[in-house]
């Protein structure tokens, strides 16, 4: 049987670049990826149908949580990562899709995906050669390989390596 | 007639990771000695170009 887990490396993740696209009018939009303030979490919240308690990640000293956001409306959060630096990688704690862009009546896509990116930047940024690790369900083992040239180290963990990370950011941020 | 199935290649999730399960020890080392790894591999490829330039 043909390995999946070396064929992540000629994926295509997104046509957008460094920007979402309205599923309805195909339009897209530029993004921005900037730090959550305490005034953003008053309205994170699981009332407002955001699934996890992200109070609780703020409050955390080694985490860093961003925001994506569109250019020029800082106000409308379209999804959010929680990041912590490791000594050799960025561990990926937590990614979610703004309430309104979950599901199949999402109103943008490319939410994840340009914050995944944000991470591999990042652990070029911080010396880490792009390192990205994250906690995956069985079932989206393959998927990630697929989307994202993640590759499966055992048990929960994937791992974005530096090629893989290279293109990413190149998809995202490279234009 | 033959149906093409497309290969899905986006990133289609609403979510990745969560608060319940933290990174455990064993894994934390486990992602380690696999970066150890890839480091080590290119280190020795990077070796084997010079070598084959010289």
């Amino acid at each position: 049987m043909k390995n999946d887990s070396n064929k992540g490396l000629d994926f295509e993740i997104d046509k957008l670049t460094n920007s979402i696209e309205n599923v309805v009018t195909g339009d897209s939009f530029l993004t921005d990826v900037s730090v959550i303030t305490l005034a953003d979490l008053k309205t994170i919240t699981k009332k407002n149908n955001w699934q996890f308690d992200w109070k609780s990640e703020y409050k955390q000293p080694e985490r860093e949580v961003y925001k994506l956001t569109i250019v020029n409306n800082q106000l409308i959060i379209q999804g959010l990562v929680s990041l912590e630096i490791k000594s050799d990688h960025v561990y990926m704690h937590l990614v979610e899709n703004a309430p309104f862009n979950k599901g199949r009546i999402k109103m943008y896509a490319g939410v994840a995906g340009n914050l995944v990116a944000f991470a591999c930047r990042l652990s070029f940024q911080r010396g880490h050669q792009g390192n990205v690790s994250f906690h995956s369900k069985t079932q989206l083992v393959q998927h990630y390989i697929d989307s994202l040239g993640a590759t499966h180290v055992g048990g929960r963990i994937m791992i974005i390596h530096t090629v893989a990370a290279l293109k990413l950011i190149d998809k995202y941020f490279g234009k | 007639m033959m149906q093409i199935k497309k290969r899905v290649r986006e990133l289609d999730v609403d979510f990745i990771g969560g608060q319940n399960n933290p990174l455990t020890k064993e894994e934390e080392i486990a992602i380690s000695t696999f970066i150890q790894k890839l480091k080590e591999k290119k280190r020795k490829s990077v070796k084997r170009k010079t070598a084959k330039v010289q």
